[in-house]
């Protein structure tokens, strides 16, 4: 698949302060990619400058080929997005609003209105005025605004801000669906971590400004940033199995005696060597496992935890 | 660019405040017509359609007052509701999504005019009778006492005051534009309107006092009596002096809207 967004070097600073420091990352068509990081990460400043709202101060943000300073009609005409909140204008009625847009690119016949409307379950509020809906009712319509002209990215700023667990579940399903069988590269960004493991394929954890990690989620928590498995021995005698591993196994690395056994760093394949040994030395072992971080504790690793608001 | 100015004419029609101010020149007008017939009938006064119509022209102000209000929303109220980003984010420059708004004012604002000047005929010849227009009316212009129909003094009035709206209109929304905020713009601007005489007189003092806005954008008294609102300015003086405020005015709303980041 082709790569329908590439970031080279992107870069905001605003006087002193670097916002958004040397992003460089590739997201290809029909992947759900995920911006995940806390608050105040730049996640939003990163979407801004691939949606041309703000200029970047160094670096290149390619969509479809076309870059989005020098080329901004070909490459934003690609792009369908939501920036932060779904704002519409609340004295028009949703459907109204959808003409607005509608209005803004050629070739979208009414017939593409109602398409959008009923893809993402507004049909029966369309009418009302925007000023009545809930906020998940605006993500829904705001969802309709970014898809009305048959985007190729689709670029979404918290898309389940306010919306009930069921509306979430099929926004999912939605998303999976235009990546699958249109094509399109999503992009959504969050704080929330549980949520991206559900959405993305692949994620892009920010951490003021700078990019910690990108890719699978599950291969990020599974192994540690040096490939190696935490792995704990529950046995009495401590000291005397240290002893019976130290130098013993390739690549092993922490090696300590912790309360109720022992615990070392290593990678998963010499796992038998270390059954083997303590087998060769007598010593009583109960339990031998894999010490896995949750996902919490693994996404607070990367970004340094303790910034966290 | 025929998409984005209909999406702006929808988006100042479709509103309540609009048909509001379009409600109040007829609902002015009436209670003029009526307070004047009243005061003609006890003075035994003859009061025509034509007079009745250079009176109304003071509902003008108000015409300037609704327009700044719908020029100082176009932009601000974007930012404050945060629909800028919806807006900017489609294949369109930026040059051009404001130059349909700047056409959307003016149009708003003109149409308002003519349906003053319209209101106050119609209103006035309903109560007064429609006949009069070539009546003789008096003014001094190049030295001379001139006369000319009542019926086109009364279009006059109206167009010495077409100045200001544009001006205000056009200052409304390039505040709106910088300041990003439609209760700055409205607020700014319709102080400027009701205080711009006495501004000027507060600044009568100082050598560039006729360099102010406001000293400039009445023609009338140029055209009518001779005389020039300040001394030492003349009809060409004026001119200029309005084509670079209205320039400026846009050359700013254009800078400020193309070139900063929206962060709204």
């Amino acid at each position: 698949m082709p790569n329908a967004i590439v970031l080279r070097g992107l870069t905001k600073r605003i006087g002193q302060k670097t916002i958004v420091d040397n992003l460089t990352f590739d997201i290809p068509s029909g992947e759900v990619f995920g911006l995940l990081g806390p608050n105040g990460a730049g996640k939003t400043t990163t979407i801004r400058m691939m949606v041309g709202l703000i200029r970047m101060t160094s670096g290149t943000v390619e969509i479809a080929g076309h870059d989005i300073v020098r080329d901004y009609g070909q490459a934003i005409r690609q792009v369908g997005a939501i920036v932060e909140n779904p704002e519409m204008y609340k004295y028009l009625s949703g459907y109204q609003n959808l003409r607005q847009f509608a209005r803004m690119t050629p070739g979208i016949e009414p017939r593409r209105i109602d398409e959008v409307v009923e893809f993402v379950g507004l049909s029966e509020r369309i009418h009302d005025k925007v000023r009545q809906y809930s906020l998940g009712m605006r993500q829904r319509l705001g969802l309709a605004q970014a898809l009305l002209h048959r985007p190729s990215v689709l670029i979404l700023d918290e898309p389940t801000n306010g919306l009930d667990p069921a509306g979430i579940r099929e926004l999912r399903d939605h998303l999976r669906r235009l990546a699958r069988e249109e094509g399109v590269a999503v992009v959504v960004s969050s704080h929330l971590l549980s949520e991206m493991e559900l959405m993305c394929d692949r994620v892009a954890v920010i951490q003021q400004g700078r990019l910690v990690s990108v890719g699978r989620i599950d291969q990020m928590v599974a192994a540690g940033t040096d490939g190696l498995v935490r792995l704990f021995v529950e046995t009495e005698c401590g000291q005397e199995a240290k002893t019976a591993l130290i130098g013993r196994v390739d690549g092993m690395a922490d090696l300590a005696v912790v309360d109720g056994g022992i615990e070392m760093k290593l990678p998963r394949d010499v796992i038998p060597r270390v059954h083997q040994l303590l087998v060769q030395s007598d010593i009583p072992v109960f339990e031998v496992r894999i010490v896995t971080q949750t996902l919490e504790d693994r996404f607070l690793e990367m970004t340094g935890g303790g910034d966290k608001a | 660019m025929m998409g984005l100015i209909c999406n702006e004419h929808v988006k100042i029609y479709r509103r309540a405040r609009t048909w509001i101010f379009f409600a109040a020149i007829p609902a002015i007008a009436i209670l003029g017509a009526a307070l004047k017939h009243h005061t003609a009938v006890q003075l035994h006064d003859k009061e025509t359609v034509w007079m009745f119509m250079d009176s109304m022209g003071r509902a003008v102000y108000l015409v300037i007052v609704f327009a700044s209000i719908v020029a100082g929303d176009i932009v601000g109220g974007e930012f404050a509701g945060g629909t800028v980003k919806l807006l900017l984010i489609r294949p369109h420059r930026r040059w051009k999504i404001l130059l349909s708004k700047y056409l959307s004012v003016l149009s708003f604002s003109f149409t308002l005019l003519v349906f003053t000047v319209f209101v106050a005929w119609l209103v006035g010849g309903l109560v007064f009778g429609f006949s009069g227009a070539g009546e003789p009316y008096l003014l001094s212009y190049g030295g001379h006492a001139v006369s000319i129909p009542a019926s086109s003094e009364s279009v006059r009035t109206y167009a010495y005051l077409a100045i200001p709206l544009l001006l205000t209109s056009t200052l409304a929304f390039m505040i709106s534009t910088l300041f990003r905020s439609s209760v700055v713009a409205i607020a700014l601007s319709v102080f400027l309107v009701l205080f711009g005489p006495v501004i000027t007189e507060v600044l009568r003092s100082y050598a560039w006092d006729r360099f102010v806005l406001f000293a400039n954008w009445n023609l009338a008294p140029y055209f009518e009596n001779d005389m020039s609102p300040l001394p030492n300015m003349t009809l060409s003086f004026s001119i200029i002096v309005l084509i670079v405020y209205y320039v400026v005015f846009l050359a700013i709303s254009w800078l400020s809207f193309t070139k900063r980041d929206v962060s709204a």
